[in-house]
């Protein structure tokens, strides 16, 4: 049985009247890259806030690791939330030092960790000297600290450049690797497409999907085809029951498969009829485009 | 605990103004201990004064823990810092989510209020030591242990109010303001009103009137054989009820600070 890292269930953040959350029940299993998406406002930083012990949820539960809310859980979780906080006058390594003794991890970890985030050179200057990538970089450099079971990722790539996103992808995609539970909220789609094995979509508070990228996208998959002969194409397709839409843009014909139909299965039914594709292009909704569906939905 | 110790010092080390604070508190204290004995060695050159004779280490002593009340918002001053920045840059939000407890948030704040009292303890009896040895050429008479308890609960009673009030206003300046302000103005005030208009004493039970009752005045010093209950401020006070009204308010102090912290929305 896989074994659940986070869930929550009906947990609700109320601030008197606006409901920042409502009534969310979330898994995150472990091994599992799970994005948090939704616009600004949609309650992904409150529910992880109260994920963390820094807000007090409304009404419902949250558990870690199956085992509760206690404080010291969550010295197993690297956390980034809202934006780095570290003392200003304190250099990289003595921040550092600070975190780890929270966390109970050896400082003998600090040199690894800044080494991965690009830091080290700069491990000696003090932390207000740093720009706003490097100060992101440091907190990435915090939450890998002592390299634990899960990380809580919120905007990880704030303020970073094109450089640094990739390689904090990079960073994020290598813990996966490493079978490492994450929890990102981000607002970046192509970042969390490129990264996470499951989503949710909040908005205003409520939880509107949630599943694999694979169930999320996987009913959003299409087929362009193109023929020398075009009438008996579209014959041929008509005939067939496995398709829920067939449109005529001109050049190709757009399919929409049932969920179970895949290329190679069209393609030799269409063969099986003597018709010859020049062309057969697979598509899949974007995450951003789904994004966008479900939000106007 | 020695995580918290732990945690604590390396928070405490790198902040620039402990030192300043620290190097200031232990200045001042030099300055008054220099002047005084230097008042005293005139005093006493030739001159056989009753209360004077036997100005050795325990008075000394008792001297310098009166006078060190004035300079121990040097210390809170370190503290309201610390807490106030805390909440400003967020790392008390960042500690929680590391996996400190409130409860641990709250033992490490008394941590340092305890460090703090400590360092001025030793810093006061190594200069008493130095000074009494000046003025003093007597036989060593050991501080009594009310000296010691009352200089120690007025030191914890008024860092702990300075930490209690950078819990709650959250900002360094506002909280010194609001600091001296109780302390100088609306305690003396409301001291003064309740004395004048309704008869009533009530400096030796407000909250920093209790902590400062518990040492000695120079007055009462210079008179060997007065003992607390007989002095100034607390004069209608047996000392064992003025430590136990420190008592209750230290508690209630850090009662209310766990409280204010348990329903705060981290920012």
């Amino acid at each position: 049985m896989e074994s659940s890292v986070f869930h929550c269930e009906k947990l609700s953040k109320s601030y008197q009247s606006l409901w920042a959350v409502s009534d969310l029940n979330l898994k995150v299993l472990k091994g599992q890259v799970f994005g948090l998406l939704g616009p600004n406002g949609s309650g992904k930083t409150t529910t992880l806030a109260m994920a963390l012990g820094v807000l007090k949820p409304t009404s419902g539960y949250y558990s870690w690791f199956a085992s509760g809310n206690a404080p010291a859980l969550r010295k197993r979780i690297g956390s980034l939330l809202e934006s780095p906080r570290f003392y200003p006058w304190l250099n990289a390594v003595q921040n550092l030092q600070i975190t780890a003794t929270i966390r109970g991890v050896a400082f003998s970890d600090i040199d690894r960790v800044l080494k991965k985030t690009g830091l080290y050179e700069r491990r000696k200057s003090r932390y207000e000297s740093f720009s706003l990538g490097m100060k992101q970089r440091l907190a990435i450099a915090s939450c890998l600290l002592g390299d634990p079971e899960v990380l809580v990722l919120d905007e990880p790539t704030n303020g970073i450049d094109a450089e640094g996103i990739a390689e904090i992808r990079d960073i994020i995609l290598e813990q996966r690797k490493a079978k490492k539970t994450i929890l990102l909220a981000s607002h970046i789609l192509d970042e969390v497409e490129k990264v996470c094995t499951h989503v949710a979509v909040l908005k205003k508070g409520k939880l509107l999907q949630m599943g694999s990228i694979e169930e999320v996208l996987g009913h959003n998959i299409w087929f362009e085809l193109k023929s020398a002969h075009k009438a008996e194409l579209l014959a041929a397709l008509k005939s067939f029951h496995r398709l829920k839409e067939i449109v005529d843009e001109g050049e190709f014909i757009k399919v929409v498969p049932e969920n179970s139909l895949g290329g190679d299965e069209l393609n030799r039914y269409l063969f099986d009829k003597n018709i010859i594709l020049s062309e057969l292009r697979s598509r899949q909704q974007s995450l951003e485009q789904h994004f966008l569906e479900v939000l106007r939905q | 605990m020695m995580t918290l110790l732990k945690l604590e010092w390396l928070r405490l080390r790198g902040f620039r103004f402990f030192w300043i604070f620290l190097i200031g508190y232990f200045l001042c204290l030099l300055m008054v201990l220099w002047v005084s004995s230097s008042i005293l060695v005139e005093l006493m050159s030739g001159v056989s004064l009753p209360g004077l004779s036997g100005f050795n280490f325990s008075q000394t002593l008792s001297m310098i823990f009166y006078f060190s009340g004035f300079f121990e918002p040097f210390l809170a001053l370190i503290l309201i810092m610390m807490i106030s920045n805390d909440s400003s840059l967020g790392t008390l939000k960042q500690h929680v989510i590391d996996g400190l407890s409130l409860e641990q948030v709250v033992l490490g704040r008394l941590i340092q209020v305890l460090f703090l009292v400590v360092i001025s303890f030793v810093m006061i009896m190594g200069l008493s030591f130095l000074f009494a040895g000046r003025v003093s050429g007597q036989e060593m008479e050991w501080p009594s242990y009310l000296q010691v308890s009352g200089f120690l609960m007025r030191s914890l009673g008024f860092l702990s109010v300075g930490v209690l009030l950078a819990t709650l206003i959250q900002r360094s300046i506002p909280t010194v303001f609001a600091y001296f302000g109780i302390r100088y103005i609306l305690e003396p005030v409301v001291a003064f009103s309740l004395s004048f208009y309704f008869k009533m004493e009530v400096h030796g039970y407000l909250p920093l009137g209790v902590f400062a009752s518990l040492i000695q005045s120079p007055k009462d010093i210079l008179n060997l054989g007065i003992t607390l209950s007989d002095k100034g401020s607390s004069a209608q006070l047996p000392e064992s009820l003025s430590f136990l009204i420190a008592g209750l308010y230290f508690i209630f102090i850090w009662g209310a600070m766990y409280a204010l912290l348990k329903n705060r929305r981290f920012r």
